[in-house]
């Protein structure tokens, strides 16, 4: 008798990844008023003070429980809006009001912050430790000096999944064409340490569909070329060059998420272009918005996979997947303690998957839906 | 898997290959002991490597075969 697979579920883990976390743009929190931020499973106020820096606290106040991403930004400090106890970037209760002395226990948790490119990263360590130096997240080259255009945002609630599903798509060769409308050419993962990266080159389904030879490289019509990168469990740099014709543009794309519940994540996007030069800066702005508009499409299908999958955790592989178990033992690093991260997470691990029958197979069908289209039409 | 030293450097890499293109290579530690590494992007396989992989082919030491799905 011929056995049938059976898929193991598992079950998300009940604590949250180690590591830098974006939680929106700078720009949309830096403004007087303390924002509440729902993720690692509890509520969090951002606010910047009045010298500029921008703090975030546990939400909850450790007083009766008032919720201060309700309340009011009052100096550097955040006041709750219950009983106006006065909260500072660095976790203490600074002043009550109508008390004569602050109790000496009135502390609350503090989160570790990072401003980069105009992004702030919250810090999450589950054992409760500061940043190691060496794990801090990249500047992107020529941003402070405005040679990129100014950061487009998007965010996307998705509940039923547990992030691990988005970090899948590092590997996940073929739902680039499936998925994405993309057709991918060459595909390689390379985990070391803390970091993960996708290299990926292809061209579109339109230019595949002309029948024009899409070897690597060679595509005279229309090429994607990525390096996207993992800093971390939730940060994901990709640096793009889209070539149409002669004309190549160069951006960087973030997609990065914090979770909410172990069941539920914030997943956001948002992309720099670098400007064109001879446009103005709307022109080169109003490019970044079409592409991010199109990436955000792009992630929509995603979600709508999510919403109705299963978790897995023993996927059936075929030749042309990535290494997803490999990517999956990179990922678990940042779900154990320090002292339990084992050396097969963050050994170097190289994978190159050979895209020739999946391009093969590709091109031609697109091909025969583009002259079936044409025979329909005439 | 099976082992490959790179003629250059010495370490050894975990290699297996399931088609010409297709190759999978695992580090023992991290990179650090290439001596190519400095130069080279974060995603790029070492140059010295590949073609100790190459030569690993051509002389027979490693096998090109499907791997166990
Ligand atoms: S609950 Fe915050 S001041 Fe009382
Ligand atoms: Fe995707």
């Amino acid at each position: 008798m011929t056995e049938v697979r059976t898929i193991e579920a598992g079950a998300p883990p009940e604590r949250f990844a180690r590591g830098w976390h974006c939680v929106g743009l700078v720009r949309d929190l830096a403004d007087g008023k303390p924002h509440s931020v729902e993720a690692f499973g509890t509520k969090l106020v951002v606010w910047q003070g009045e010298s500029g820096s921008l703090n975030v606290l546990d939400a909850y106040c450790r007083h009766m429980g008032g919720d201060l991403s309700q309340g009011t930004v009052q100096g550097e400090n955040v006041a709750c809006p219950f009983h106006s106890w006065r909260w500072g970037g660095d976790g203490k209760c600074q002043q009550i009001p109508y008390a004569r002395r602050v109790p000496p226990r009135a502390r609350t948790r503090g989160w570790p912050t990072l401003v980069r490119d105009g992004q702030l990263f919250v810090w999450n360590d589950p054992e409760g430790n500061p940043p190691p130096e060496d794990v801090t997240i990249p500047e992107i080259p020529g941003y402070a000096d405005g040679e990129w255009t100014e950061w487009t945002w998007n965010n996307v609630l998705v509940e039923g999944s547990h992030c691990r599903e988005i970090i899948d798509n590092m590997v996940d060769m073929a739902h680039f064409y499936y998925i994405h409308k993309g057709l991918p050419t060459y595909f390689k993962n390379v985990f070391e340490g803390h970091v993960c990266t996708q290299y990926y080159a292809g061209t579109s389904q339109e230019h595949a569909a002309t029948g024009a030879l899409i070897e690597i490289g060679q595509y005279e019509g229309q090429s994607t070329k990525s390096d996207a990168t993992y800093w971390g469990p939730s940060y994901l740099v990709d640096k793009l060059w889209d070539t149409y014709g002669d004309m190549t543009i160069e951006s960087v794309l973030i997609t990065c998420h914090y979770p909410i519940t172990s069941n539920s994540f914030m997943l956001q996007y948002g992309m720099v272009v670098k400007k064109i030069a001879g446009l103005d800066d709307e022109t080169n702005a109003k490019i970044a918005k079409k592409m991010t508009r199109l990436i955000g499409e792009g992630f929509l299908e995603d979600v709508k996979i999510w919403r109705n999958k299963t978790r897995i955790d023993n996927p059936l592989l075929c030749e042309e997947d990535g290494p997803v178990y490999q990517l999956r033992r990179w990922y678990e690093q940042f779900y154990v303690d320090v002292a339990d991260i084992q050396p097969e997470m963050v050994q170097r691990f190289e994978f190159e998957i050979d895209t020739t029958k999946a391009v093969d197979f590709w091109q031609q069908e697109l091909v025969e839906q583009a002259a079936a289209k044409v025979g329909a039409e005439a | 898997m099976q082992p490959v030293d790179c003629a250059r450097c010495g370490t050894r890499v975990q290699v297996s290959k399931n088609s010409a293109v297709q190759t999978s290579i695992q580090w023992e530690f991290d990179s650090s002991s290439c001596p190519l590494r400095a130069e080279l992007a974060l995603g790029d396989t070492c140059p010295a490597l590949s073609d100790s992989i190459r030569d690993a082919v051509l002389g027979g030491q490693l096998e090109v075969a499907s791997s166990d799905l």
